[in-house]
């Protein structure tokens, strides 16, 4: 269908189509003629196909203009076992519905629904198989004639992203895209409706929308959230009304249904059927609702950026980019990316969400490493533990269409400038996955000198874009901080083109602010102050330590000063909450504690500072042999006579810990930090997701002073291979908590010994027994942290 | 069905933490308490039950669904009906423990037990106003049983699965390996008779995890 602009005068341009009425339920339908719970439907376009073309000829016969085929569940991985193929399903079932529709002018689309497992970081599926189990089914769809493909009823924005880029990379078929929602307008998985529609509207689906979830009426506000943030028509296949909890009946009536339908059409409901207790009843009905009428809407109002559960709109006022992540002239965080220890990483953005960062900046660039791959686990890791949308930092278009691929929403991209190489390798990505960019004013000839300079740039690039089809609203500029120690007249020139950029072309605005102060005694100060005079320029979105209290008190007072913050409340929030945090009692009565007495009691901070007195009068290793490991010995032996229980043994484990980073930071002084014996690498093992028990042991492990390479969870048995030689392993520990997931451990420990690794293993898990373990191959059993750090204290020391 | 997680007995998290009644530090027990509060306050849990007769073979009536093993036979023994249950504490839980992890392993290992107690009390609430329906229509309600408990195997937890169509009704999926996720979900199974049940004297008794369990203790 043709999408039309309406100029109704006064400047309101709106949007106009013809209604596309969709059919009704399949599942129930079919449930009816006798499929049992349990059983795959979309085998019966195959075993029964006359059954499934009856009940979509009553569709066409109702009015329905675009069928779905039986094709909801035709992916590989919920038709194992049911002894049928994908290509074979798809085929039959487009077939089926083609016959329905023969000699009218109904179309079929290859109807896709979930796989049925959830996405990394929360599941176990990683993206690109679920891009390739859809990518399967797009392929037999094309092959047996769909006219469109259409999603539906998906609760995860991640997976429908791969299902979207499979049709657009594997198809020229149009696509539809629908979710699923509960009341609050969020899906089980926590995306909300607007979030959806702006990430799959930027995508390039023809339409967007809501099916099943709720009735007609609870479904309205969920549209609405939607029109906000797009121009595309809407999708409406809502349930007949609500179940009846006693007796599972739905309790909408056909008119009714129809009639709330009808009332959704100056939003922009487009594409109109029904799901969960529909027939072609309720289809029929629509049919007279709508006929001879159109959807009509508004152009949308928000703009920016957003990941599946927070949108960030531009042009609302200064959001704060954090730019933690990235590991310049940070050897821990260098560290973390080399032993792809995501924790770490994850920690860093937990800390700047809650520090009140409201886009993260992920960079991931270092020697030596795969930048495009770490991108794609990083970003997946982030998107697990935090809600912000992202900005994926990097010159490498490899590693940038890595982040975009990966991030569950639409992504600011850092960045695009003015050469031709950069726009014509970055340009096309920001297209494609629908991201928004950051314009950077350097062209060939380097870095500019004056204002003007700076907005030709400017213009080359948004020019460039809006002629690949990206709106400009969509581009931030960044006018480029220099050094002002190095060029003193650059900074006012910096705020001057930020200005027009600002007032004048109406675009958001970008600056990496603490560049500003290089080379300067108390940097923050000048730092500060170009903050407060860029935001007054028009500084919209200002890259910055979040975890810098005076950065974040520049913002916050500046939000004051234009109206943003209303009321002050914000501002009166903030400081409320730091003056309760500073009367917090401090250190006191540490000098009459001694170290084990702080180890015993889990107390961390006084531990770490008894050592470090302690270190003025005594050699670190005598510290370390003298009182750190007789104190844990004494903690340990608690826990084995069930003295203490297990958290009291892990925090006596940490406040060691802390007196540990002591030690080596007076043995190191200055230099490398010294790392522990082995290293071990730990992994919970491939399709296992229970990583307590394995952090539990890396936790004991670290704080008896082990050197500790952590895997992560669900790891495969060759990564656990490679990183073993890599790292030069002098033991692994493997855990498993499942029967179902121990044979994957085996499976570890025999491609560790057909190629020749010999170094020891120790496994552990709940299912698990001494004997067990011996059959699977293992070294060692423990079971229990403990007994994991008494074995590693005898094989390395 | 429950719209929010009833109370959590902090004596439930300690006991999933191993505690054999040790005197504890009111760090550790602030911070439970603490937890115990976010939950029941940031997650909303989801239940779906169905009720089917049950047909001689013991496969649930429209369904192709029938529970595995000796223990199980025992259960639906002289039952007229059956119910199949399954609970969530939803994604949002596994993003509590995700967080938790990235910032101190002791907070995961305490926000795992308190998730644990939730879930349970989310069952057992169930369980208990069903049982209390049952009577009033004076039918009996036999004990909860899980995939895994006894004999019945754990792989029929993605058979209860699929006919609950949990993955659309409730957000819970399994994995290729079993797993179910989120992971702070159940299934169950529970029959319903005419006639009085005998309930089992703790459900540690039943399960194939007595002899490495640290809590098998407990009665």
């Amino acid at each position: 269908m043709k999408t039309m602009l309406l100029d109704r005068g006064e400047g309101k341009t709106m949007y106009t189509q013809e209604i596309t009425i969709l059919d009704g339920a399949m599942g129930t339908m079919l449930q009816q003629a006798g499929l049992k719970l349990g059983d795959r439907p979309e085998t019966l376009s195959i075993t029964a196909p006359d059954v499934v073309e009856s009940i979509q000829r009553r569709y066409v016969e109702a009015g329905s203009r675009l069928l779905l085929a039986n094709t909801f569940c035709a992916n590989a991985h919920k038709l194992s076992g049911t002894g049928f193929g994908v290509e074979e399903v798809v085929a039959a079932s487009i077939a089926v519905a083609k016959r329905a529709a023969v000699d009218t002018d109904a179309r079929v689309a290859l109807d896709i629904g979930p796989i049925g497992e959830l996405l990394e970081p929360l599941g176990t599926l990683s993206f690109d198989e679920a891009y390739n189990l859809f990518a399967q089914m797009i392929r037999a769809g094309v092959a047996a004639g769909a006219d469109a493909v259409f999603f539906e009823t998906f609760s995860d924005l991640n997976e429908l992203r791969a299902g979207v880029l499979a049709a657009k990379e594997c198809s020229d078929l149009p696509i539809f895209a629908s979710m699923t929602f509960e009341q609050s307008g969020r899906t089980f998985l926590g995306v909300r409706a607007d979030c959806a529609a702006m990430t799959l509207s930027a995508l390039g689906v023809e339409a967007l929308g809501v099916n099943c979830s709720l009735g007609p009426k609870e479904v309205a506000p969920i549209l609405r959230m939607m029109r906000d943030v797009t121009n595309l028509p809407l999708i409406l296949k809502p349930n007949a009304g609500l179940p009846d909890p006693a007796t599972g009946e739905y309790n909408t009536t056909s008119e009714a249904f129809a009639a709330s339908c009808a009332e959704l059409l100056d939003i922009g409901a487009a594409y109109i059927g029904g799901c969960c207790g529909t027939s072609p009843e309720y289809i029929a009905a629509l049919r007279t609702a709508l006929v001879g009428k159109r959807a009509v809407w508004e152009k949308k109002r928000t703009y920016g950026i957003c990941s599946a559960s927070e949108l960030c709109a531009f042009g609302q006022g200064v959001r704060v980019i954090g730019e933690r992540i990235n590991p310049t002239g940070k050897k821990r965080f260098q560290q973390a990316l080399r032993e792809g220890d995501m924790n770490y990483i994850v920690a860093q953005a937990i800390e700047q969400e809650e520090a009140g960062a409201q886009i993260l900046d992920v960079n991931v660039g270092l020697p030596g490493i795969d930048e495009a791959e770490m991108m794609r686990r990083v970003v997946t890791a982030i998107s697990g533990a935090v809600s912000l949308p992202l900005q994926i930092d990097s010159s490498n278009p490899a590693a940038i269409e890595a982040g975009l691929r990966a991030a569950p929403g639409k992504c600011l991209i850092n960045s695009v400038n003015a050469s031709k190489a950069s726009m014509e390798s970055v340009l096309p990505l920001a297209k494609k996955y629908g991201a928004a960019i950051v314009a950077l004013t350097i062209g060939e000839a380097g870095l500019p000198s004056t204002v003007d300079e700076r907005l030709e740039l400017a213009g080359k690039i948004i020019s460039s874009a809006e002629s690949m089809g990206i709106d400009r609203r969509d581009i931030a500029v960044d006018c480029l901080t220099l050094t002002v120690s190095a060029q003193q007249d650059q900074a006012a020139k910096t705020l001057e083109a930020l200005r027009c950029i600002r007032n004048e072309w109406g675009l958001e605005t970008v600056l990496g602010v603490s560049n500003i102060s290089f080379g300067l005694p108390q940097r923050q100060i000048v730092a500060q102050a170009f903050l407060t005079q860029a935001i007054f320029a028009g500084l919209t979105l200002p890259i910055i330590n979040p975890n810098q209290k005076e950065m974040m008190d520049t913002i916050s007072a500046s939000r004051v000063l234009s109206g943003e913050d209303v009321s002050c409340e914000a501002y009166i929030q903030r400081h409320a909450q730091i003056k309760r945090e500073e009367s917090k009692p401090g250190l006191s009565g540490t000098e009459q504690m001694n170290i084990a007495e702080a180890i015993a009691k889990g107390m961390k901070a006084e531990a770490q500072s008894i050592a470090r007195e302690m270190l003025k009068d005594i050699a670190p290793l005598d510290l370390v042999e003298q009182h750190l490991i007789p104190a844990l010995d004494l903690v340990g032996a608690r826990y084995e006579s069930q003295q203490i229980f297990l958290p009291q043994l892990m925090n006596a484990a940490n406040a060691s810990g802390a007196a540990f980073d002591e030690v080596r930071k007076a043995m190191s002084s200055g230099g490398e930090p010294t790392k522990g014996k082995g290293p071990i690498v730990l992994a919970t093992v491939e399709g296992d997701i229970h990583d307590i028990g394995k952090n539990i042991v890396r936790t004991v492990l670290e704080n008896y002073g082990f050197h500790v390479i952590d895997l992560g969870r669900d790891v495969p048995a060759e990564k656990v291979l490679s990183a073993v030689r890599e790292h030069q392993a002098k033991l692994i520990g493997l855990s498993a908590l499942m029967t179902t997931t121990v044979p994957s451990m085996q499976r570890t420990i025999e491609l560790l010994r057909t190629k020749g690794v010999n170094v020891p293993v120790i496994v552990g898990g709940a299912v698990l027994t001494p004997d067990y373990a011996r059959e699977i191959g293992a070294d060692y059993y423990a079971k229990d942290a403990k007994q994991s750090a008494d074995i590693a204290k005898e094989i390395l020391g | 069905m429950l719209t929010s997680i009833p109370p959590i007995p902090l004596r439930e998290a300690l006991h999933g933490l191993g505690w054999r009644g040790q005197p504890v530090e009111e760090g550790i027990l602030d911070s439970l308490q603490e937890m115990i509060d976010e939950v029941r306050k940031e997650l909303r849990p989801r239940v779906i039950m169905h009720r089917f007769a049950l047909l001689s073979s013991h496969r649930l009536e429209n369904t192709v669904f029938t529970p595995m093993g000796c223990d199980m036979n025992k259960l639906l023994d002289n039952c007229d009906e059956a119910v199949l249950m399954a609970a969530t504490l939803g994604a949002q839980s596994e993003r509590m423990l995700i967080r938790r992890q990235a910032g101190s392993s002791t907070d995961a290992l305490l926000m795992d037990a308190v998730l644990s107690a939730a879930i349970e009390a989310v069952c057992d609430a169930q369980e208990t106003s069903l049982r209390t329906e049952c009577e009033a229509h004076g039918l009996y309600l036999t004990d909860r049983f899980s995939p895994g408990y006894g004999d019945m195997p754990l792989e029929q937890t993605k058979e209860i699965c699929s006919v609950l169509q949990t993955d659309k009704t409730i957000g819970l999926t399994v994995s290729k390996s079993g797993i179910m996720i989120p992971r702070k979900s159940v299934t169950a199974v529970m029959g319903i008779s005419r006639m009085p049940q005998k309930h089992r004297p703790s459900r540690c008794m039943m399960c194939s995890m007595k002899e490495t369990c640290a809590l098998r203790e407990c009665k």
